[in-house]
């Protein structure tokens, strides 16, 4: 399969039903800790299984709402000008707050 | 950009009012306007002894143009829901005038179809539509040459059912958003719909060209799946199902 749109889009839709499963699994996982308290959320996060499942699920929904917004850039945004600069944003934005994540979740670990 | 409001002169006057409102009569809101004229298009109001009337949208529409304002424009052709020429907006929905029954309501408005430009009151301007169509070649290749008929199968039969009814009214396509934002680059449920016709219709044998064609993130990804064009179609078809199968075989592909 050569790399097209269509492939972004079963990767689109294949990226969904991963971080909706991960979702699940941290709701109900979540629901046994108190996150109110910081030493009890930390200490979930220190377990790696815990971790890396977050790790998971917080890389799908960026690479999600990467294709989604690109999508929707796509859809409103029409001047050629315009749609550089905003996806140069939401690039900017993603890679930002990924890296914050993953520096957040290391240390925690 | 997407502009969320209508320029100054595209915006809706209230028109004339024909006829008085009695508790027998159905308030008939159309829209008109006449590039001729320069002024904002306007909305008139027809009351109309519902005892006048014929069952139909289109049989009001017709009473009006024949017996009071004969300066109303609309296309019409068939009566029967086969010419796909009286489409319009009708209480919020796009539809065939001919198809559309009059019920017990007591005012209906009337609309050209949604976010096409207007040649005249009801009519829209459908080169563009038209053109859409074209490009995807919308008939038969076959490269085999010859003098036989070339048989299908009653199976391979069955995959046109659900397609070959299709109009081209535009219902489905000036119902859909993607195409309101996108009509010069979204082929829209309609087209998309005749493409899958003739991707699966086992005497073509473009399969791969067609489904090429439409490999494009605005041709045919502009799709979200909001399912307007099957809800809106009069002829109770599936685009968005038909669109849907074009993806699935775009991944094969």
């Amino acid at each position: 399969m050569k790399y097209s749109y269509s492939t972004a889009w079963i990767f689109q839709k294949l990226l969904a039903v991963i971080f909706l499963l991960l979702l699940i699994y941290l709701i109900f996982s979540l629901n046994n800790i108190s996150l109110s308290s910081y030493f009890e959320t930390t200490n979930w996060f220190s377990n790696k299984l815990n971790s890396f499942l977050f790790f998971i699920l917080f890389t799908s929904i960026v690479l999600h709402s990467n294709l989604g917004l690109n999508s929707i850039i796509d859809d409103y945004i029409h001047k050629k000008e315009s749609k550089k600069l905003i996806i140069v944003l939401k690039n900017s934005f993603l890679v930002i707050i990924y890296i914050i994540a993953t520096i957040s979740l290391y240390l925690l670990i | 950009m997407v502009e969320l409001s209508l320029p100054k002169n595209s915006k809706i006057i209230q028109g004339k009012v024909f006829g008085k409102k009695t508790n027998e009569s159905i308030c008939f809101n159309i829209y008109r306007w006449n590039r001729e004229s320069g002024s904002n298009p306007r909305v008139d109001k027809f009351f109309i002894p519902k005892k006048k009337l014929g069952p139909m949208a289109l049989d009001a529409l017709l009473f009006i143009k024949n017996e009071i304002d004969p300066t109303l424009t609309f296309r019409r052709s068939c009566r029967e829901g086969i010419c796909g020429s009286c489409s319009m907006n009708i209480n919020g929905t796009n539809t065939l005038a001919c198809l559309k029954p009059l019920q017990n309501e007591s005012e209906i408005n009337i609309f050209p179809l949604p976010h096409m430009k207007v040649i005249k009151d009801l009519v829209p301007d459908m080169s563009e539509f038209y053109e859409q169509y074209k490009s995807i070649k919308p008939w038969l290749e076959n490269t085999k040459k010859g003098n036989k008929e070339r048989k299908q199968s009653p199976e391979e039969r069955k995959k046109l059912d659900g397609l070959y009814e299709c109009v081209l009214c535009a219902c489905c396509s000036t119902s859909c958003p993607s195409y309101w934002w996108n009509s010069d680059k979204f082929l829209g449920p309609a087209i998309l719909l005749q493409a899958y016709r003739f991707i699966v219709d086992s005497r073509d044998k473009n399969k791969k060209k067609r489904l090429d064609f439409l490999k494009d993130k605005f041709k045919l990804y502009r799709c979200h799946t909001i399912m307007n064009c099957t809800k809106t179609c009069p002829k109770n078809l599936n685009p968005a199902k038909a669109i849907a199968e074009i993806k699935k075989l775009q991944i094969n592909s």
